[in-house]
């Protein structure tokens, strides 16, 4: 009777080993594994100043669409985009910067320098000079960008 | 909580009979007297499982083809979170798989487990190894850097020594006639789908069939009743796992996999060099030459398979005893031992990987070149062109070598081809330096000594000889890393000065009369100095 509940012992102390090995090997596995896999996801993305061109080339009170250069680092790729932010000089000599993306579903917006209007040529969106929503289907306003000058030259940050 | 927890499985278990399955595998009734050798087929499971799961993140990153896999490996390898590890875990563990299912077939092999009834036990466990090695030939190709390029040339010529198919065998692996993007992207194609799937096909039968004709057991069977396999042979199995992960965690950790220079084509002057488990292999080339060249790529591997094929029939006394099976036993040891001997010899003769960021003897010798007046002539300040290393060279080494030994060919009229052009090992020199350039890696300072040895060494031995990974090697010319534990400096004075005074049966030329003696002695001391 006591040799079988020393064997019972026994036995109780191989499965704890044997549970207790396969959680570690699988928590060493699954944190290098698992680690791999979300931490490019938990990248926060850097700040990007980027040059958007000269504040005397912009007209006061007119937005300006202009192209910035976006590099992006993707991994072991490196990304190019070209993205159209309108520049709008303010009277104060501010510059602010608006996006040119719907806000709806996407599609560029441009401006209609007669009605003094951004215009949406997908599905009729309106925006004032401001990127407020005048008519049409947008949910927001345009997304605003912030902006520095340095020496005459504006950034953006995207 | 837990007793809802309880209801689901029960309600799983109505539905599939789980717990029936479970127990049917825990419960396996192993012999008495099943010791720690028999715990090999687990851990091979383990590494294979951890293969599989490492490999398949890897495969989120990694991409086959020319233009990114080298850029996506050293990502891997030096960007991503824990990139390092697991990279080192796949790369590490193949070698442990090596390791394990050599030393798995080993077991099988000397305790008789191959014998009636377990003959397709035995050919599903040598079809798993040839699947094995086959992953690590493919996956050796994947990093695209100057080893996996130049190996996978290798083992593409050498399916093509093979008699009446060779060639095509050769143009199959390679998706064309050169290892190039078509070749990288089916490797890849064969190393993540078909050899997986052949892989687990193949081992869920090998266990299946294990389970069939239970473990093999003891070579005499013992007396004693029998015990379930879980938990009294689960824990050795077990035991033995968390020790051989515990060593590759730690080689995962500590180590390094390596990653040579990005794969290129045109640069002749890399060793090839295979992974240490196909050494042997590559080593008894060396000993089968020119027309018998096929019975070491092709014939003695063939045999060698064909052999473990038909081992069950060979060998078909029920004896188990490996003392009763003397043909059986000793051929295993000698081939064994010829396998261990020819892996030695061939990891003690492969020259060393050359280190980028080291200046070898032809970078520095192509340096003391570029200095000379057939380059300053025109590479001057204020000369027709720039002075070397004083801006970025861009041309590649097909324009380097062009622009050394025949300038017509790169700009018709602009000079006349020089009297005093240098030669295809001075050429190299000099690609070799200007690739020290284009790497940023800055001049070393060295003794004067070492610095005049080795531009007469790399202006003029590597064409034929080898050393710290620099150089070519032709016919029986030896690397000269270590020429000195081997020979001392008189001899080598001698030996260079003119080799047939030694042995007239040298193919070396004699340099008697093309260095004159002072650099003879110095490339003869500093050879002498190289333990």
């Amino acid at each position: 009777m006591a040799e079988q509940e020393h064997e019972i012992d026994r036995r109780g102390l191989f499965r704890w080993i044997i549970n207790g090995v396969v959680t570690a090997i699988g928590a060493v596995v699954t944190v290098v594994a698992g680690g791999a896999i979300v931490a490019p996801s938990l990248k926060k993305p850097a700040e990007r100043w980027l040059p958007a061109g000269r504040i005397l080339g912009l007209q006061p009170e007119t937005p300006t669409p202009v192209t910035v250069r976006v590099v992006r680092r993707e991994g072991y790729y490196e990304a190019v985009d070209h993205e159209t932010v309108f520049l709008i000089r303010e009277p104060g000599g501010e510059v602010r910067a608006l996006s040119s993306i719907c806000t709806h579903l996407g599609c560029h917006v441009h401006w209609d320098a007669k009605a003094r209007l951004f215009k949406c040529p997908c599905h009729g969106g309106v925006y004032d000079i401001n990127g407020k929503v005048v008519s049409g289907p947008p949910p927001r306003p345009l997304a605003t960008y912030p902006t520095r000058m340095d020496q005459n030259e504006v950034f953006v940050e995207l | 909580m837990a007793t809802r927890g309880k209801g689901v499985l029960n309600w799983l278990d109505s539905r599939t009979g789980y717990r029936n399955g479970l127990k049917h595998l825990l419960d396996e009734p192993i012999q008495s007297g099943t010791g720690w050798w028999f715990t090999l087929g687990s851990i091979l499971m383990a590494l294979l499982g951890i293969q599989f799961i490492t490999g398949a993140v890897l495969t989120m990153y990694y991409v086959p083809s020319p233009a990114y896999a080298y850029d996506s490996v050293k990502y891997i390898s030096t960007g991503l979170t824990f990139g390092h590890v697991l990279r080192d875990l796949h790369f590490f563990g193949a070698s442990f798989i090596v390791i394990a299912a050599v030393a798995h077939l080993l077991r099988v092999l000397f305790f008789g487990s191959y014998k009636k009834p377990r003959e397709v036990t035995w050919l599903t466990g040598v079809c798993l190894l040839l699947v094995i090695l086959g992953f690590a030939l493919t996956g050796y190709l994947l990093p695209w850097d100057q080893r996996a390029y130049w190996a996978t040339v290798v083992s593409t010529n050498i399916a093509k020594t093979a008699p009446l198919l060779g060639p095509y065998v050769s143009a199959l692996m390679k998706g064309g006639q050169d290892v190039g993007a078509l070749t990288l992207n089916r490797w890849f194609a064969v190393h993540v789908i078909i050899l997986p799937a052949l892989l687990v096909v193949l081992a869920v039968t090998h266990l299946y069939l294990m389970r069939r004709h239970g473990i093999s057991g003891p070579v005499r069977p013992r007396h004693g009743k029998s015990h379930p396999f879980y938990p009294d042979h689960a824990i050795k199995d077990t035991l033995v796992v968390a020790l051989v992960f515990a060593l590759l965690v730690t080689f995962a950790v500590y180590g390094h996999a390596p990653l040579a220079a990005k794969a290129d084509p045109t640069d002749a002057s890399y060793i090839p060099r295979p992974e240490w488990y196909f050494m042997s292999l590559f080593q008894l080339l060396h000993y089968f030459k020119g027309g018998l060249e096929p019975v070491a790529t092709i014939g003695i591997p063939t045999l060698l398979v064909a052999v473990l094929f038909l081992l069950p029939w060979l060998d078909r006394k029920q004896d188990r005893d490996p003392r009763k099976r003397p043909v059986v036993t000793t051929v295993t040891v000698l081939v064994l031992g010829g396998i261990v001997t020819l892996t030695a010899i061939g990891l003690h003769e492969t020259p060393p990987e050359p280190n980028p960021d080291i200046w070898g003897p032809a970078s520095v010798a192509g340096e003391a070149i570029a200095q000379s007046t057939q380059c300053t002539r025109c590479h001057t300040d204020g000369g027709v062109a720039a002075v070397l290393g004083s801006q970025e060279i861009r041309q590649g080494d097909g324009w380097i070598e062009g622009h050394l030994s025949d300038p017509e060919m790169i700009a018709p009229g602009l000079r006349p081809k020089p009297q005093d052009a240098l030669d295809v090992v001075q050429t190299r020199a000099v690609i070799a330096y200007v690739k020290k350039l284009q790497g940023g890696v800055p001049p070393p300072s060295m003794p004067a000594d070492v610095r005049a040895a080795y531009v007469v060494i790399g202006s003029n031995c590597l064409g034929c000889h080898s050393i710290k990974g620099e150089g070519t090697r032709s016919g029986d010319a030896p690397d000269l890393t270590h020429e000195g534990r081997t020979r001392k400096a008189d001899w080598l004075d001698q030996w260079i000065t003119d080799p047939t005074m030694i042995d007239a049966s040298s193919t070396m030329p004699a340099f008697g009369d093309k260095l004159n003696a002072q650099q003879i002695q110095t490339v003869a001391n500093y050879l002498s100095s190289l333990k």
